[in-house]
């Protein structure tokens, strides 16, 4: 044992002063009284216990040395060995995920662990160490080791489950950084997920870290969304495709109905019936020239009586699931062409272009729109995106050489967006000139078999370019389907369109920001809002991590205060939206938790002994105080 | 100051006081049960050989020829013997009760001297200690003071038994006594009265007490002294206890009551603070009322 004040005692030494005044004091007071008459008869009916009067002054004298020894213990703040070696690192992990918001009884499974969470901080001794994680997609460290109890309290109380999937062996991977290499290190994890016998982390812990895993939750039946996404169609401008995906995680069919609606448009509505276990996953095609939020919802719980089954599902949060489909822009097109019937119909075609033609070079060039040049090269080129068609004459983009030898197309760049379903192999182009590109920017898509560029990318000033070298008239390309789809493929690349799959986000995961976006808008005029219109300012490249499923909005505001999500709807320029789902099968199915193997709940820090041995050393003092008071009444007032 | 400057002031006062009150009736001037040379007609006997002539009812012998003499109730003077107990316990108190009853004998032997009657005290613990002979005259008030004053408390116990019993052993005449005691009496109070009663004395009791007597304030531990006999009690006074004293004091003071209520004594009790004078013009009141 060491003493953390041993100069207290010193204060022994008041000892000495009580058993002087105690044994001058122990002597009684003489009382003469005119006759002993009465006090006889009063003490014949009860005499005194002469033994017990004589020994109480020496217990109460012993009474109050032992309180002196005991204060002056309690204030020289004594530490025990056992406390020093028995301190303990426990990290309390709780799941956060959105199978935590599940209902099973009264509460939701959340409010339970953070219940239990509180009970194992009833244990907490002075000496241990606590820290509390959250195991979201991403671990978070709440609160580091600390031993203040209120604060480690009032944080488990202020946490909220999220709408994303629990990644719980990152949490206890980091829970066992944060232990180190103490000596008795714990980490719970309050989670509705794992049970010791058959859900264990992906990543244990490298060190002998003690793993206590403490599930709650019954084994609760669930219909969720797991999968909804949308991407504008390759093949038609205004069509788009959705995937949505839907799981009956309970052991029993469940009838139910999916709705899709575009900006609160009914899109489809498809009347489900779901086997136990089943997965029903459907891709649709619609069309739609205007974007939007796509939203899917489940409802209407059934059996196949027509029984209502809402109590099969358990969790809401998979319940709707939403897509951004983007908007389809209309690109104004000017053919500059002497004429070719077969270029102006293939951008007629489009649906999503509004062609304008000219024979000869005009002297003013339109905003915002495509410049397709047709043999005609103007000097300067125009500062619009170009695309460039069998040149006659140089430009400062490239130098005509002649012809081609051998135009045999033998090596394309499958990567780039411009060859989407274009293949152009061993395709011969008669007639196609042979064009050098003095600058560096320039970037070969087709090539010949001499190396020539048949096929290539520009940068034009801000501007793109693409040029192709084939005679239209010459060769046949104007026939082959790839032409329109080229054509297509351009006008897309230079709108910056594309048919990729735009993915909704699971929940926690981050939005990386449109790059044109992140360059031309201030960082500190970005302003991202959420499904619940909670305002933050959005820093950086990438959004979130967005935990809270629904739409998000980032909005341009260049006001200095801080807008509400009002005052960003009404004034703000909306320049992205960010759709953000559950879309976890792992948390749409609340079986994991198995009541069988749950663990018993135990104490695992000892709620005995937590406190210091001052405490309980004042409790002693406290006890022996009020003995001797009994005593002093006794003694001294009766 | 037992006998201040006024007090003789003070006894004049009460002895005028006692034959407006009593009307010459409480001590002196008093018949006595005994026939004799009186004036006062009693009644008539028989007349026996040797019989005084003188005293022979010459008006029945001449209406009815009966040979009937006349009887007549002495008068004599009243013989008053005042008791004061001398015990240490009356020594106890603030003012002591010890001098509170030597002002208050001097007090009853003046207004009885002061009526003719014959005094005497005897001061008595655990016996009679020392007596002021039976005296007459109001001159001898004085040297009764005088006496009162040598007087202090002694003795190791009280005994008012043995102390009667010595007093009639004197061949005592009868008459009035008056005894002024705590009668913290180990043996017993009534013992003592019963002897004076069953020799046909006229027995008065004034007993005083000390306000501490009556409502001791003492808790916890405690060596009691009795002052009278010095033994010591080592006692852990509590509440209870407390209550208990001061119920048994009351049962005693009661008890003294109850006995001087059978047998027809007259009994005046009464705390050591109240002075002596108002205390006899007290006793002078409920005396006349009683009479």
């Amino acid at each position: 044992m060491t003493l953390g004040t041993p100069l207290a005692l010193l204060l022994a030494l008041i000892a000495i002063p009580i058993v002087i005044f105690y044994i001058l004091k122990v002597r009684l007071r003489r009382v003469p009284v005119s006759t002993n008459l009465f006090w006889s008869q009063i003490f014949e009916e009860k005499p005194p216990k002469s033994l017990w009067q004589n020994l109480r002054y020496w217990l109460s004298l012993l009474a109050q040395l032992l309180i002196l020894a005991l204060l002056v213990l309690a204030i020289a703040d004594p530490i025990l060995s056992w406390q020093t070696k028995g301190a303990r690192r426990v990290v309390l992990i709780m799941d956060v995920s959105a199978s935590m918001q599940a209902f099973d009884k009264a509460t939701t499974r959340f409010d339970s662990a953070k219940q239990a969470a509180q009970r194992v901080l009833d244990g907490v001794r002075e000496q241990d160490q606590v820290a509390i994680l959250t195991a979201g997609t991403q671990p978070e460290v709440v609160l580091g080791m600390g031993n203040h109890v209120p604060s480690l309290r009032r944080a488990i109380n202020d946490l909220q489950p999220v709408d994303t999937p629990a990644n719980l062996g990152s949490a206890v991977e980091l829970a066992d950084q944060l232990l180190g290499d103490a000596p008795n290190g714990q980490v719970i994890v309050f989670t509705d997920q794992a049970t010791p016998k058959n859900m264990k982390p992906d990543n244990e812990p490298k060190k002998a870290t003690a793993v206590e895993y403490r599930a709650f939750g019954s084994n609760a039946s669930n219909v969720g969304i797991t999968q909804f996404q949308t991407r504008r169609s390759m093949v038609d401008a205004v069509g788009y495709e959705l995937l949505v995906e839907v799981r009956n995680a309970s052991d029993q069919p469940i009838q139910c109905r999916l709705e899709i609606e575009l900006d609160e448009r009914p899109v489809d509505i498809f009347p489900l019936k779901l086997q136990p276990n089943e997965t029903w996953s459907r891709t649709l095609e619609k069309t739609s020239l205007e974007g939007g939020a796509l939203k899917a919802s489940l409802s209407k719980f059934e059996t196949d009586q027509g029984e209502d089954r809402s109590k099969n599902n358990r969790l809401d949060v998979d319940d709707i699931a939403w897509a951004i489909l983007p908007d389809r822009v209309i690109q104004p097109v000017l053919i500059v062409s002497p004429g070719n019937l077969f270029l102006q119909k293939v951008f007629e075609a489009n649906p999503l272009v509004r062609v304008t033609v000219q024979k000869e070079i005009p002297t003013a060039w339109p905003e915002n729109t495509v410049v397709v040049l047709h043999k005609l090269i103007p000097d300067p080129l125009p500062s619009n995106p170009l695309f460039i068609i069998d040149p006659e004459t140089n430009s400062s983009l490239f130098r005509v050489d002649g012809l081609i030898d051998s135009p045999l197309v033998t090596e394309q760049d499958k990567d780039s967006p411009l060859m989407t379903h274009v293949r152009l192999d061993n395709v011969m182009f008669p007639g196609t000139k042979k064009l050098t590109f003095p600058t560096q920017t320039a970037k070969p898509i087709a090539s010949c078999v001499g190396g020539e560029s048949l096929f290539a990318t520009l940068s034009h000033g801000d501007k793109k370019a693409v040029v192709l070298g084939v005679n239209l008239e010459q060769s046949d390309l104007a026939f082959r389907t790839v032409f329109p789809i080229l054509a297509s493929n351009a006008i897309a690349w230079f709108s910056s369109q594309s048919g990729e799959l735009s993915l909704a986000i699971s929940g926690g995961d981050t939005a990386r920001l449109n790059r044109s976006l992140s360059a031309s808008a201030p960082p500190e005029n970005l302003w991202l809002i959420s499904p619940g219109l909670q305002v933050k300012r959005q820093s950086g490249s990438t959004a979130g991590p967005l935990k809270e499923t629904g739409v998000w909005e980032l909005f341009e505001w260049d006001a200095n205060e801080n807008p509400t999500a009002e005052t960003l709807r009404a004034t703000g320029k909306l320049v992205d939206r960010y759709a953000v789902n559950l879309a976890s099968s792992s948390e749409t199915d609340l079986r994991n938790a198995n009541e069988s193997d749950r663990a018993p709940m135990q104490t695992s820090i000892a709620s005995w002994f937590s406190y210091p041995p001052w405490y309980y050393l004042a409790i002693l003092i406290g006890s022996l105080l009020v003995l001797e008071w009994g005593m002093y009444q006794r003694r001294v007032l009766a | 100051m037992l006998f201040p400057p006024d007090f003789l002031t003070k006894l004049e006062y009460l002895s005028i006081m006692s034959k407006r009150v009593f009307r010459g009736s409480l001590l002196a001037q008093r018949r006595t049960m005994q026939l004799g040379s009186g004036i006062e007609f009693s009644d008539h006997r028989e007349y026996a050989t040797g019989d005084d002539l003188r005293y022979l009812d010459w008006n029945v012998y001449a209406r009815h020829g009966d040979l009937l003499l006349k009887r007549f109730q002495e008068e004599q003077d009243l013989h008053v013997y005042l008791m004061i107990d001398c015990s240490r316990s009356m020594g106890f108190g603030s003012p002591p009760k010890f001098d509170l009853a030597r002002q208050l004998t001097a007090a009853l032997a003046y207004i009885a001297l002061a009526d003719l009657d014959r005094i005497a005290v005897v001061a008595y613990a655990n016996d009679i200690i020392s007596e002021f002979p039976v005296t007459r005259g109001k001159a001898r008030i004085l040297a009764l003071m005088k006496y009162l004053e040598s007087l202090s408390t002694v003795g190791t116990d009280t005994n008012l038994s043995k102390a009667v019993q010595g007093l009639l052993h004197r061949g005592t005449r009868n008459g009035l006594v008056v005894v002024l005691s705590d009668l913290f009496d180990t043996n017993g109070f009534s013992r003592g009265f019963d002897q004076l009663r069953s020799r046909r004395f006229e027995a008065h009791v004034l007993q005083l007490h000390d306000p501490k007597e009556a409502d001791p304030k003492l808790l916890g531990d405690a060596e009691l002294e009795d002052v009278e006999n010095g033994s010591i009690r080592m006692v852990t006074i509590n509440e209870r206890m407390l209550r208990r004293y001061k119920q048994l004091f009351t049962d005693h003071q009661t008890s003294v009551r109850d006995y001087c209520r059978r047998y027809g004594l007259s009994c005046t009790q009464s705390p050591s603070i109240v002075p002596f004078d108002q205390l006899m013009m007290t006793m002078m009141r409920s005396a006349a009322i009683g009479s």
